[in-house]
């Protein structure tokens, strides 16, 4: 397991626009709104958490497809399969590497957010809960989008098509739980449901994941 | 234990709509090599995966380490190494990062400094070994990932009995080949058994059967 982190984590900083692509979405997001729809104080800090997720889910998204795809078209998919290693660990691994790369960059700068549209240090704190307990169901999703897509030429779009449909109850409990907290309203019922599609999630998407992975090999 | 490693009785293999090779038989044992020949696209590396357990033959008996490849478990696959067409090496790493992490993750042998170094010099990488591999040649990428099985000869003289090499001598220069071929020489005489598809001959000490395939159509 180790090993498979230090080798996910070595590509992942080896590509360093990778890192700081989430963080740019974010800023730029973050600056156009302003912009877009004028500078209602009130306006955008009810916006801020929606615009933060927006970031969450384009940076994902858009690291999707190449998610297995070098490792798939070098042979690596095919070797750990020849291994023995157990497929759950390396489904692990990426995804480890993968949330960190993409997810704790934007979460990291927050606090830079929360000063940009003058957020109260709480709303900020839940804008984090919620992302926090509700990205990884976002992250195991694209890893099971690009297993099924691998032997598909150019099957980003139909990733994006086959997954987006599933990102919405996450999207939907996550921006929820935050309007609920900045209008005084208890938001433990949402922040419970995000948890449970994390445990659905996790309990179901990294088994999809290896029959997947495994299918796309017998194929090739 | 048996001496026979793999075990192969009037194996077929038809992929999609095309028959590839019918009734194919043979055995192969400790100490022992066998060189498959033959033109592109009859079937060479579909053999490879159906020992390795990837595809399932379509008529007959397939037997590697006595066992069913389909039915292989972890440390069934732990005593064969596999290498096939693609490389396996990542260009964003370093020779020796590639070699390190591909030995404990794919061979499940984790190698010190000493033996990697080794294992480099033996393919001639000694003065790349902090390079990225996305500097250099295929040819050279190609040795990285060979250089894997001499760290599985010096770390484990035995573990690995089955050597399965699709193409390996594809992109190196004459003094690799001729090392490449001392070093099969070597895991023969150790008791272990090779199995390579190959356009050119190998001179091996030891004795060497051949299968050439010839285009069904």
């Amino acid at each position: 397991m180790i090993n498979l982190l230090k080798r996910e984590w070595l590509l992942a900083v080896r590509r360093l626009n990778e890192i700081l692509l989430p963080v740019f979405f974010l800023l730029i997001i973050t600056a156009i709104f302003p912009i877009a729809i004028g500078g209602d104080e009130n306006l955008l800090k009810k916006v801020s958490p929606g615009i933060t997720w927006i970031a969450v889910l384009l940076s994902i998204l858009l690291s999707a497809e190449k998610l297995y795809q070098s490792d798939f078209e070098d042979g690596s998919l095919e070797q750990l399969y020849l291994s023995g290693q157990c497929y759950f660990l390396a489904v692990g691994a990426k995804f480890m590497v993968q949330w960190g790369v993409h997810v704790l960059p934007i979460l990291l700068s927050l606090p830079l957010l929360g000063l940009w549209y003058g957020l109260a240090f709480e709303t900020t704190l839940q804008i984090a809960l919620s992302l926090f307990i509700g990205s990884p169901s976002l992250m195991l999703l694209a890893m099971l989008g690009s297993a099924m897509t691998l032997v598909i030429e150019r099957g980003g779009l139909l990733l994006i098509l086959i997954i987006f449909p599933f990102y919405l109850p996450t999207l939907v409990f996550a921006l929820s739980s935050i309007n609920a907290f900045t209008e005084g309203f208890n938001n433990l019922g949402q922040l419970t449901m995000l948890m449970a599609i994390l445990v659905l999630m996790i309990t179901i998407i990294p088994f999809a994941i290896v029959a997947t992975l495994k299918a796309s090999l017998s194929e090739n | 234990m048996s001496n026979q490693l793999i075990h192969a009785e009037t194996v077929t293999l038809v992929r999609g709509q095309r028959l590839l090779f019918k009734q194919l038989s043979f055995d192969l044992s400790k100490g022992q090599a066998l060189h498959l020949s033959g033109a592109n696209g009859s079937g060479k590396t579909g053999l490879f995966k159906m020992l390795t357990g990837s595809l399932t033959p379509s008529n007959g008996q397939l037997l590697v380490l006595g066992k069913n490849p389909k039915k292989f478990a972890a440390c069934d696959l732990q005593k064969i190494i596999y290498l096939g067409h693609k490389t396996t090496v990542k260009p964003q790493l370093t020779v020796i990062e590639n070699l390190r992490l591909s030995s404990a993750i794919f061979d499940n042998i984790k190698a010190n400094q000493k033996q990697l170094n080794y294992a480099l010099a033996a393919v001639g990488l000694q003065d790349y070994i902090k390079q990225q591999l996305a500097h250099l040649s295929a040819g050279q990428k190609r040795k990285v990932m060979l250089a894997r099985l001499w760290v599985s000869l010096t770390k484990h003289k035995t573990q690995k009995s089955l050597w399965l090499l699709d193409e390996p001598l594809t992109a190196l220069d004459t003094g690799t080949v001729l090392d490449l071929q001392h070093l099969i020489d070597k895991h023969l005489k150790l008791g272990g058994g090779a199995l390579f598809a190959s356009h050119q001959k190998m001179k091996l000490s030891q004795s060497v059967k051949s299968i050439t395939f010839a285009k069904t159509n």
